[in-house]
């Protein structure tokens, strides 16, 4: 039909159904215009129209289904030239195989039916028809024979040999293969591929659906010289959609496969490699949601590591046969047979997945060498316990985003774990720095004192989440136990509790009814705010501690929270992170409002929960300073919570501020126990700890150890500097301070070289950095903020020092100014000690009254903390011995040199504010008496 | 992104734009791309107990589209591409499903259309198919655009409303067209050709 006489036809068609049925005809008779066959055409589009009512109105897939997929079992029962077709055996690279009969031959043949659009290729056909001969005529045990190529009706089929048994993917479907047999069935295909390839026939499209097993042990390959004339066509065969065979297809390509480039039976190896991995691994080397996102990371990605189970002579063969470049791949088939050959007779260290070795697990505990044995915890309960730790899990999801995933399981399943009192299990800082699957666990297990090590894998494919892990022993690789669990992923809460719940059934632990409740609780049921949740806690677990880092989480908690306002996790942890905040002090109205409401709104949703009461811990320990009532919901957390480091560095701090140093110190040795990679807690122990006892030879320890971590940086330089200037070691202070780059400025390190200077007495110089410190906190004109007020009132004392007493007074005065409490203020007692600084100040400008009240109250106000009393204590000496009341000051300082966190030597010896003493002779035999700190 | 990267996504653009200009061999390239959703897609529709209304096709289209679009291809400019492709791709397959089925048939009876889809066998169904097939690609030699239209709705499930956004022309044209071609195919199918007159 011309184009523009059916145009016409149709125009006239569609404007006549819109005319009202009376008018049609003559509206017809107008537009043919007499033209008779042109109405005849209209007119039997007009009586079709209304005849095909229902006519192709539904969809195709709709009203044929069966079509669309392919509905294989039409052709049961139906006869193909002599073959009668009675099952489906599988479905292959090309399509359906179906198990039918040779009628001719009385044989069962395996009978399948190429593509239509392959066989709508003659010269396509043929080379597919000279290469599946040419194989089968290899005769090689390993691979399947073809009986005949034909064609009946239009449908090309091929007949082969017809195998009993199974597919590999089948197999590997049931479960682990284990390594012996997967090495088997690899070098039965390694043989069957050389002696292909020596004929000049690579197969293109090895992968577990190809590879039949059958009982008797045999491997036969199927589709050889056939599978890769499908490749280019699968859309348009009938292969049957399962996910598993979409993925399939991409999964075992090679990458110069993937490019599109030419290949050759390197290409086969690589499948090889691809099979072989997955078998021993029970996941694909090259994960992925899509065949494009398959296909990427066959490109780009290396294969994920294997376990720890599989031998290492076998993870190097996989790893060879999985180079990205062919000429690192083995060269031939017969090489990487003749590897597999070699290791299947040396037994090697094949890994057993019995759990029957456990009795031989748990009380062993590894020595750890050098200076690190005092700070094992003393107590023995501590030490005696089956101890794990639990690496960060692989993301193997293709979409980095998924990071947080992994990261988030991991810290629910340690979380879990650390519950249980019968257990060590290791905190998240101390883990995070291991690699997953790390491949030197012996070492890590005597770093991290545990005898067990748990790692694993983390898989998103769409709205599945799988998660594969094992648990292994640490000193002897020895695998304990495996599992993998799969789940949708708004259905993902309950995994990390079983994950708990096995590794202690299978350390043998025996778990409390509230440890096993708490075990398999589930923080919330809305997986959205789960998410969020999760999101958080991979933010934590990745950034410690930076203010950017923390407003993320707060964010994303908060996020969790709205979504499920009982959320009590979310509000705990977001309480958490928000006293974080507040602690390095940025908005700190606005999050110690956040603290509360979050604590509370925590403990409202879940009083059983021992993050609820370590959030309200934190929240009278950090905002209302109720040391008392902090300690308390830091016991009950401990409770609910036995191997919370945080809860056990947090009860050793209020300990030490209540005076209970021994014990503070007994518990902030556990806590490091538990978390024995962080160094911010070792700093801690010492900084809190061990300087405030004076025990010099551990804060050497400490230092070594934290030396050995290799950290050294401009902040530990600061540290130690600080360190040396109380022990009265100013030259060694000096030249940690000189290690310093000169541009390189913290708050630490500023304060640290200016004490340097004052001690040194260099005050020019440290009223030149003080001044410039000071202005780039509270610029002019702004109010002084309170790390400021402190400074400006020790400024005034440099100036002094100086000779700049015009100036000193002009400090003391704006100090005062700003510290001076309004009738109806309180002055803040901590964490900046300003009440001791306003008596500093106002001493110097000479106010002899003011000052020594104002040092009295402030011993006062730092009655019951006993971190901070003696500061106050010794700055009330330190005026009264300005005001020349010699016999108080020298009084005070015996118990100021023996009380935790008291006067230091170095201090006592080099600090101005003591000079009014420095002539008078109890002082100098004071001075005298002091042991060399540390020597 | 890496240069295959960025090779592909120029590829996959290049065979777009192939494709539209009329280039067959473009879609060949582009159906193992899109493939993998589509089969998937139909699995999900064919395991609903109850077939769907061109509603939830529409939906389960328009997830693999975002699924392609969002993730993979950020070269899928427009929904028009993909589904365009994605009822290219189900005619093809069905087809040859059909044209399988009909290597079985005995006896070669002859061609009738049925209306009643629940008293169609699977091999009537897939007779009358090619015969669609067959008169879908007649009606392509003088009228594009009506084949299309058709191929869209039949094949890809697509509403009036989506044909109409993916050819950039109103929606009662949509209508006119397919109200044209289905009585013309409908004519062609029981044997009432209009070429003679």
């Amino acid at each position: 039909m011309q184009p523009e006489r059916w145009q016409k036809c149709a125009e006239i068609f569609n404007t006549a159904l819109e005319q009202p049925a009376d008018k049609r005809s003559a509206y017809l008779d107008q537009s043919c215009a007499g033209d008779e066959s042109l109405r005849g055409q209209v007119e039997l589009l007009l009586r079709c129209h209304h005849q095909a009512d229902g006519f192709i109105e539904s969809p195709a897939f709709e009203s044929a289904p069966d079509l669309l997929l392919g509905d294989n079992d039409a052709l049961l029962g139906k006869q193909l030239g002599f073959y009668r077709i009675d099952s489906i055996l599988g479905i292959g690279g090309m399509g359906v195989v179906y198990l039918a009969e040779d009628e001719r031959l009385g044989r069962k043949v395996g009978l399948k039916l190429l593509p239509p659009s392959l066989a709508a290729d003659a010269k396509q056909l043929e080379k597919l028809k000279l290469e599946a001969r040419t194989a089968s005529a290899l005769n090689h045990p390993n691979i399947v024979t073809i009986h005949e190529i034909g064609e009946i009706d239009g449908t090309h089929y091929i007949a082969t040999e017809y195998i009993e048994g199974r597919t590999l993917r089948d197999r590997m479907e049931t479960g682990p293969v284990p390594p012996n047999e997967a090495i088997d069935i690899a070098q039965q295909i390694a043989g069957a591929l050389s002696v292909a390839h020596q004929a000049g026939i690579v197969h293109r499209d090895i992968k577990p659906e190809n590879i039949m097993l059958r009982p008797d042990g045999y491997v036969k390959i199927l589709d050889f010289g056939i599978a890769k004339f499908a490749q280019p066509d699968v859309a348009a065969g009938n292969q049957t959609a399962t996910q598993h065979l979409i993925i399939g297809t991409a999964r075992y390509m090679s990458p110069e496969q993937a490019r599109g480039l030419p290949v050759d039976g390197r290409t086969d190896i690589w499948s090889l490699g691809v099979i072989l991995y997955e078998m021993v691994a029970g996941r694909p080397p090259f994960p992925g949601d899509t065949n494009t996102d398959v296909i990427a990371s066959v490109l780009r990605s290396d294969p994920g590591p294997l376990e720890r189970s599989v031998r290492p002579d076998l993870r190097r063969i996989i790893n060879r046969a999985l180079a990205k470049d062919p000429p690192n791949r083995f060269q031939s088939a017969a090489e990487l047979r003749h590897q597999l050959q070699e290791i299947a007779r040396q037994p090697g260290s094949l890994s057993g997945r019995s759990g029957r070795n456990i009795a031989l697990v748990a009380l062993t505990i590894i020595a750890l060498a050098g200076t690190w044995f005092w700070l094992r915890p003393n107590n023995p309960i501590f030490t005696g316990r089956p101890s794990i730790a639990v690496l960060p899990l692989q993301n193997l999801s293709s979409d980095p985003d998924d990071n947080y995933f992994a990261q988030g399981i991991q810290d629910e399943i340690l979380t879990r774990l650390s519950k249980i009192s019968a257990m060590k299990v290791i905190s998240r800082t101390s883990t995070q720095r291991y690699q997953s699957s790390p491949p030197n666990l012996r070492e890590i297990g005597k770093q991290l004192d545990v005898t067990n090590v748990l790692e694993g894998s983390v898989q998103r494919i769409g709205n599945s989440v799988k998660v594969n892990v094992q648990l292994i022993r640490a000193d002897s690789d020895e695998h304990l136990w495996a599992e993998s669990y799969s789940r949708a992923r708004n259905d993902i809460f309950g995994i990390e509790g079983e994950v708990a719940s096995a590794i202690a059934q299978q350390l043998n632990v025996k778990l409390t009814g509230a440890e096993q409740k708490a075990l398999v609780n589930r923080p919330t049921s809305n997986a959205a705010a789960y998410e969020a949740y999760l999101r958080g806690v991979a933010v934590e677990s990745t950034h410690v501690s930076s203010i950017p880092a923390l407003e993320q989480a707060v964010a994303n908690y908060t996020e969790a929270v709205r979504l499920h306002p009982k959320f009590a996790l979310a509000w705990a942890r977001l309480a958490i992170a928000r006293s974080l905040i507040y602690v390095l002090g940025k908005d700190t109205a606005i999050h110690s409002a956040g603290v509360k409401l979050a604590a509370e709104q925590s403990m409202a949703a879940d009083s059983q929960l021992a993050e609820s009461w370590i959030a309200q811990g934190i929240y009278r320990y950090r905002i209302t300073r109720d040391f008392t009532g902090a300690l308390q919901a830091y016991e009950e957390a401990l409770k609910r919570w036995p191997n919370s480091s945080l809860a056990l560095e947090q009860i050793a701090y209020l300990e030490r501020r209540m005076g209970r140093w021994e014990t503070g110190l007994e518990h902030h040795r556990q806590a490091l126990s538990l978390d024995p990679n962080n160094i911010k807690l070792a700093e801690a122990l010492k900084g809190t700890f061990l300087i405030s006892l004076r025990r010099w030879d551990e804060v050497d320890a400490v230092n070594a150890r934290i030396s050995a971590f290799g950290v050294d940086d401009d902040t530990t330089f600061a540290n130690r500097a600080l360190e040396f200037q109380i022990r009265g070691k100013l030259d060694e202070a000096g030249k940690l301070l000189a290690k310093i780059k000169g541009d390189s400025a913290n708050d630490l390190i500023e304060r640290t070289r200016i004490t340097q200077l004052v001690l040194e007495r260099r005050f020019e110089e440290a009223v030149a950095r003080a001044e410039s410190q000071i202005a780039s906190t509270s610029p002019s004109g702004t109010p002084l903020k309170e790390d400021a007020q402190s400074r400006l009132t020790m400024l005034g004392y440099y100036q002094e020092w100086a000779g700049r007493t015009g100036e000193a007074r002009h400090s003391f005065s704006r100090a005062v100014e700003a510290m001076k409490p309004s009738p109806d203020t309180v002055l803040p007692v901590t964490p900046k000690k300003i009440p001791c600084y306003l008596a500093l100040a106002y001493a110097g400008l000479g106010d002899q009254e003011k000052a020594v009240s104002q040092a009295r109250r402030a011993v006062e106000d730092y009655r019951d903390d006993a971190v901070d009393r003696p500061f106050a204590e010794w700055t009330l000496a330190q005026i009264q011995a300005r005001f020349g009341d010699f016999d108080a000051a020298i009084a005070a300082l015996p118990h100021l040199l023996e009380v935790p966190n008291g006067v230091m030597p170095g201090k006592l010896r080099f600090d101005p504010l003591w000079d009014p003493l420095r002539s008078h002779p109890r002082f100098e035999k004071m001075i005298a008496s002091l042991a060399p700190a540390g020597d | 992104m890496s240069a295959q990267e960025a090779l592909a996504q120029q590829q996959v653009t290049q065979l777009l734009a192939d494709w539209r200009n009329g280039d067959k061999q473009a879609l060949e390239k582009l159906i193992p791309l899109v493939q993998p959703e589509l089969q998937q897609l139909a699995h999900r529709y064919m395991s609903r107990e109850r077939p769907g209304h061109t509603l939830q096709t529409t939906a389960l289209l328009n997830d693999a589209y975002l699924k392609l679009a969002d993730k993979t291809h950020p070269q899928w400019q427009n929904r028009a591409h993909f589904f365009a492709v994605a009822a290219q791709l189900m005619r093809r397959i069905m087809v040859d499903h059909a044209r399988q089925r009909q290597a079985l048939k005995r006896g070669g009876g002859a061609l009738r259309v049925t209306l009643d889809d629940s008293v169609a066998s699977p091999e009537a169904r897939s007779a009358e198919l090619l015969a669609l097939d067959e008169a879908m690609e007649k009606l392509a030699t003088f009228d594009k655009r009506k084949a299309e239209v058709v191929e869209m709705r039949y094949f890809g499930g697509l509403t009036m409303e989506e044909i109409a956004e993916v050819m950039k022309v109103h929606v009662n044209t949509v209508m006119r067209d397919w109200k044209a071609a289905r009585a013309w195919l409908f004519a062609a199918l029981n044997g009432e050709t209009m070429d003679a007159a």
